[in-house]
């Protein structure tokens, strides 16, 4: 067992875990945020994509106590109190969601991309999205969230 | 998946570090754990005791010195794609490196936790190979310098001892032009066939060509006798297919659910003479 | 029915047929959407299921001490004592059942992967340490890979009790096939066949349940697609009353016909949680959803009779499938064809014989359209090869022989009811708007340069509303279970607010915002405004086969919403019509209030007519019963009794049909055998539209669903029946980078027989899609004459059959 702390959306939480335990299920079983998801268990399918560091992982692929003293954004850090981000307004637009299941991977991805990005093509972001699997939507609909939101970005 | 139980150990210096591995025997060392966590999960791999090196500051490093560049291991392989001058200077490794998983993957994955895990179909491997990259290899009691074609033994196996720790990535400057290119079914799949290769040219005629293919039963082969073939000749495409297919024909392809050894030799073909074309003719060019 | 096709004449559908943004994705972008492994009890324990290395073993001796004796492990069950305490699984549809298939084995494993034990532990992990620690003795046994495995005389039986390892087997004859196949010009012979694959939904299955001592009942949530069934099945196998059973299903993360067998855990599960006396939870791993269960390995022999002018005159079918090893859903993917075996052409004589096999691999499920795009892959593959034998360009063989408009509603020889459909105009406009003749002069240009681009073509049938009616071809009697019908639950609260609950679990299809969009209409609010509580519970009213499944919501289930409706409508306006004392015909609800349409100052809010049926019971008008909570039902007026007799049968297997026509463009590269894609076209036509965004979504997703069946999943077994695609490395699911860009135009020749005019839209993109895929790419390697009748086409499958020519 160790003594672990983790900044998840700006709330340091700290938890006695065992050094096996996942990041993904610190996040859900000792911060309580369910919003990150488990999809696929060998780090295909990213559900559980969280921004570690500002850097997207896919949290079940990441021991807690490797967190130990990082930074976290999970999808229920991204709006600012009861206002939506520029991404999570995009996906609702776009009608980029169905059953949810992925989204919560797919909106941190958005977020991180068209910040670090901001100029990317339809195909790029095909491309910087093929870790993340949409079973529901055939992904057009994402994609487009995802040019809008950067549109909307880069309007700021 | 859930894992089985370990001790987890930060190392804070490479005394600290060697002194782990010594006391546990059945310790492994933790890189970007993007290959070992999953095994570790599926229950494949079960070590009890893991030493994670991801935050040493010394195995973090791109250099140039000496006409080489020097990959810290624990570089990412997003570091390594970020990086303007390899982009500039070795393209090769970039897009190797941009070959990787997808980009959390290679958010945390490390150029050295590839090379040590050795999966003969890895993206670095041929490239690694032609680029006549060596390996800096530190025990407590110093260094010792590996070139990567000796350094794989086979499938998942490497010339690494329990006591040591992969540190640097040395690579010579090259000339000429560059290319990697991986068939794989889905972009993030393995590959089931990979070549990389260099080629230069003088008065229209092919020099200093380099060919290494990977996802071979051994990892990555380098096809002297191709590169033998060609060199300093003009390019003939009838020419290249025969050399191409007749060093293909002696290649141990893998032969698993997503490839045959069949289909993979003739892909590795289809890509070797695509590609030789291709920087013979002109530059860098993506064929999916 | 009137008053709802009244709202459409009004004009009053400020809601229906709009994109409205969906009210579920306010939560989903939050995090907060709430599915079954969100929710966790007090003292929660967690279930870790052992599975057997082997496809086909006996079972000599379980030691389970250790596991026990694993500090944090409360509870070991295996198989023997399932055994004792349940009855076993039997089969819907086919008239005999094995007597010794439970819901975990007992004496012998009969799948890889197959439950052999259960831990119950205070954590996940713990109880999947304790899994290590279960010592299995095996016995292994010759395993049946393959229909012809099973079907040998000296094969070794799956099930004793049975005697054969075939199933079921049957043979319809509808016309006169013979007389088509002896005056046909031109018979197209070939067997097509399809692997097993599974669209797996993102979010496993997951079940909690737990004991409610001072209820009395068993409280479970799962992520359960039919619910309605579930509580039934598992009171039957376990034992225990089903009026002692809650069951609540959270919003699901995706289903797709999977989570329709979930009720086999959910029943282990409740046994787990009576057994263990703890709150027992199970999230399924990846790995154990991709073992088990799939659609079923399959081979077709097919038969098409054709006219020298391109007439289809008649069609053979003879059907092998390998169900796998559980009862339960036997023979479902044979009979399932029955309602689309002539797709959307003007066939009367046919036949059709299915063989449903016992085999070593594992359960079969429904999954996205279940037998009908595997069907609609023969029949469309069929007219193509056709076409090329009477030099008819595909469209063109299509256009000669589809269903006329005129000819609507057309009873197909099987008895199953088209109630209407223009689908020489689908097809016409897809042509027309993929510009179709401009593709066919650039293949022409390209091939010259050594470039293969091929263009498909194909037609499907998307039928909805399933009655379940072909269960009853093989099993006397009348149906005792049917889904015709729906029942639903409305009611306003004591503040005026309309509130709703599901009478089928949301899937992820937008159900919650379909039905407050026909709510908000009917009762002058906005959609926003109505309360739809997203999770589903048993204790709600519900019919007994109530779930999200056989493309139903459009249809029945959203009908019941309207009659509750319209039921309290009436009641809203009677109260107020006393009260006001103006004739009911000369009220109307405006803006949650009733109010007089000759003078707007007599006007009632929803509020007050609540204050007055829940409080003031004085102010009722005479004979009016308090409270303002409606349960009604609806029946589709086109559902009939299943007819057998000898050879022929009338089954009507489902109520609504909705089609499209999809043209692709790929190119694919000879050299490699790698198919990209150029463009990709879908014209739907579904009846009325609620939501056209969440329609073009969901056919857009369902075309994601047919490419990844067409190209690139399945799940491979090895010479002893071992699953070799147990992760996502090996069953290999499209991304973004494999699915195209996709159009989807939409026509709506609305349904007469539904109560909003709706057909369905929950699976038509996944029907016609593989055949679309593999017609554009055969299209593309005409210079190498390949010819495509196998499901998936992967580029090695494709290189090797370029390489053989």
């Amino acid at each position: 067992m160790t003594e672990v702390h983790i900044k998840i959306n700006g709330t340091t939480y700290q938890g006695n875990v065992e050094d096996r335990l996942l990041l993904v299920h610190f996040i859900r079983d000792v911060a309580w945020l369910k919003g990150v998801h488990i999809g696929c268990d060998t780090g295909h399918c990213g559900a559980c994509t969280v921004l570690l560091n500002g850097k997207p992982v896919k949290s079940c692929q990441i021991f807690a106590v490797q967190a130990d003293g990082a930074e976290v954004l999970t999808v229920e850090g991204l709006a600012k109190g009861n206002e939506t981000s520029i991404e999570q307004k995009a996906f609702i637009d776009n009608f980029a969601i169905q059953c949810g299941y992925c989204t919560s991977g797919m909106l941190v991805m958005a977020h991180y991309m068209i910040r670090k990005y901001p100029q990317l093509t339809r195909d790029q972001i095909r491309d910087y999205l093929h870790g993340n699997y949409c079973i529901c939507t055939g992904y057009a609909q994402i994609v487009d969230a995802v040019e809008d939101a950067q549109k909307n970005y880069r309007k700021q | 998946m859930y894992p089985k139980e370990f001790q987890y150990h930060r190392a804070t210096s490479f005394t600290d570090l060697f002194d782990f591995l010594e006391k546990h025997e059945e310790s492994r060392i933790l890189a970007g754990g993007q290959s070992l966590i999953p095994m570790m999960k599926l229950r494949i791999a079960s070590p009890r005791f893991l030493i994670d090196i991801r935050h040493m500051s010394d195995l973090k490093l791109i250099k140039y010195e000496e006409g080489k560049l020097k990959v810290g291991s624990m570089v990412t392989h997003s570091e390594l794609i970020e990086s303007q001058f390899v982009n500039e200077k070795f393209p090769l490794l970039s897009q190797a490196a941009s070959s990787i998983g997808d980009l959390q993957v290679r958010t945390l994955g490390t150029v050295g936790g590839s090379i040590c895990h050795a999966d003969p179909s890895a993206d670095y491997l041929p490239a690694l190979v032609v680029l006549r990259a060596e390996l800096k290899i530190r025990n407590r009691k110093g260094t010792r310098i590996v070139p990567v074609m000796d350094f794989i033994k086979g499938a998942l196996t490497t010339d690494l001892d329990h006591s040591e720790v992969l540190e640097e990535v040395l690579i010579p400057s090259y000339k000429g032009r560059s290319m990697y290119e991986k068939f794989s079914i889905r972009k993030a799949d393995f590959s089931i066939a990979n070549v990389a290769a260099i080629l230069d040219t003088l008065n229209s005629k092919i020099r200093d060509v380099r060919i290494a293919v990977g996802s071979q039963e051994e990892g990555a082969v380098e096809l002297f006798e191709l590169e033998q073939a060609l060199n300093d000749k003009e390019f003939s495409l009838e020419a290249l297919e025969a050399a191409a297919k007749e060093a293909v024909g002696k290649l141990n392809p893998l032969d698993d659910i997503q490839g045959s050894p069949d289909y993979r030799r003739h892909l590795i073909v289809t890509l070797i003479v695509r590609m030789t074309d291709d920087l013979y003719h002109s530059g860098r060019k993506n064929y999916d | 029915m009137q008053e709802a096709v009244q709202i459409q004449d009004t004009g009053r559908t400020k809601y229906m047929g709009k994109p409205v943004t969906r009210l579920e994705d306010l939560k989903i972008i939050r995090g907060k959407a709430g599915y079954t492994d969100d929710i966790d009890f007090a003292d929660q324990h967690h279930v870790a299921i052992l599975r057997s290395p082997y496809a086909h073993a006996k079972i000599i001796h379980i030691d389970i001490s250790k596991a026990l004796s694993l500090p944090g492990v409360t509870y070991v069950l295996t198989g023997d004592v399932v055994a004792s305490l349940t009855k076993p699984v039997t089969s819907r549809a086919a008239a005999v059942s094995p007597t010794s298939h439970y819901i975990m084995a007992s004496k012998k494993a009969r799948y890889f992967g197959e439950p052999v034990a259960a831990v119950v532990a205070v954590s996940k992990y713990i109880a999947h340490d304790a899994l290590d620690l279960i010592d299995v003795d095996y016995e292994p046994l010759p395993t049946l890979n393959t229909v012809q495995d099973a079907l040998k005389p000296d094969a070794p039986l799956l099930y004793d009790e049975i005697g054969t390892n075939l199933i079921q087997e049957d043979e319809f004859i509808f016309g006169d096939p013979e007389k088509a196949f002896k005056d046909a010009a031109h018979v197209v012979k070939e067997r097509f066949s399809t692997g097993r694959y599974s669209s797996t939904p993102l979010e496993p299955y997951v079940i909690n349940a737990k004991y409610d001592e001072v209820r009395d009942e068993l409280l479970i949530y799962a992520n359960d697609q039919q619910p309605g069934r579930t509580t039934q099945s598992v009171a039957r196998i376990i034992n225990f009353p089903v009026s002692k059973i809650r069951l609540i299903v959270p919003v699901v993360g995706g289903g797709f016909g999977n989570k329709l067998v979930i009720w086999q855990y959910v029943s282990l599960i409740g046994l787990l949680a009576l057994l263990s006396k703890k709150p027992v939870k199970w999230v399924q791993t990846r790995s154990e959803s991709l073992i088990a269960p799939h659609r079923p390995s399959e081979y077709l022999d097919a038969e098409l009779a054709v006219s020298s002018d391109g007439k289809i005159l008649g069609m053979r079918f003879e059907d092998y499938l390998a169900d796998g090893n559980w009862p339960f859903n036997t023979a479902l993917y044979a009979l399932g064809k029955l309602g689309v075996m002539s797709g959307l052409y003007n066939i009367k004589d046919y036949s059709f014989k299915y063989h449903c096999v016992a085999t070593n691999e594992p359960p079969i499920v429904q999954d996205r359209g279940v037998a009908k795009p595997f069907m609609t892959f023969v029949i469309e593959r069929l007219v193509n090869i056709a076409a090329k034998i009477v030099r008819l360009d595909p469209a063109e063989m299509r256009f000669a022989n589809f269903i006329s408009p005129k000819q609507m509603p057309y009873t197909t020889p099987t008895g199953e009811y088209y109630e209407s459909g223009n689908y020489p105009e689908v097809l016409k406009t897809a042509l027309r708007e993929s510009g179709y003749p401009e593709w066919k002069k650039k293949q022409e240009a390209l091939r010259k340069q050594g470039r293969y681009i091929g263009i498909g073509v194909a037609c499907g049938l998307e039928p909805g509303t399933s009655s379940l009616s072909y269960y009853y071809l093989s099993k006397k009697g009348t149906p005792e279970f049917n889904g015709s019908g729906q029942i639903a639950t409305v009611e306003m609260t004591f503040d005026g607010t309309i509130r709703t609950y599901m009478n089928g679990p949301e899937i992820g299809t937008g159900h919650v915002t379909s039905i407050a969009q026909v709510l908000a209409d009917i009762f002058g609010l906005k959609p926003e405004d109505v309360m739809v509580d997203p999770y589903y519970e048993s204790s709600v009213g519900h019919l007994g086969y109530a779930g999200t499944y056989g493309n139903g919501f459009q249809d029945v289930y959203l009908g019941a919403y309207v009659r509750a409706s319209d039921i309290l409508k009436s009641k809203l306006l009677r109260i107020a019509s006393y009260q006001l004392k103006t004739e009911s015909s000369n009220l109307e609800i405006v803006d949650g209030g009733v109010q007089s349409i000759l003078d707007v100052k007599k006007r009632m809010t929803f509020a007050e007519i609540a204050a007055i049926a829940y409080n003031k019971l004085l102010l009722l008008p005479p004979g009016e019963e308090p409270g303002l909570k409606v349960v009604a039902g609806y029946i589709n007026p086109t559902s009939t009794i299943p007819y057998r007799s000898g050879t022929d049968a009338k089954l009507r297997v489902q109520l609504t049909h909705s089609n499209s026509s999809h043209v692709v463009v790929v190119e694919v590269d000879p050299k490699t055998g790698r198919t990209k894609f150029l463009s990709y076209l879908v014209v739907h036509d579904a009846g009325r539209i609620i939501n056209p965004k969440t329609s073009e979504s969901l056919v857009i997703g369902c075309v994601a669903a047919g490419i990844g069946q067409a190209l690139y999943e399945r799940f491979t077994y090895d010479e002893n029946c071992i699953n070799l695609c147990t992760t996502f490395a090996e069953y290999l699911k499209p991304t973004s980078l494999e699915v195209p860009d996709i159009q989807v135009q939409n026509l709506e020749t609305p349904a007469p027989n539904t109560v909003l005019g709706t057909k369905n839209v929950g699976e038509g993109g996944a029907i016609a899609s593989p055949a679309a895929v593999t017609n554009a790419i055969e299209d593309a390697l005409e210079p190498f004459n390949v010819k495509i009748t196998e499901l998936p086409v992967s580029p090695r499958r494709l290189w090797e059959m370029i390489s053989k020519k």
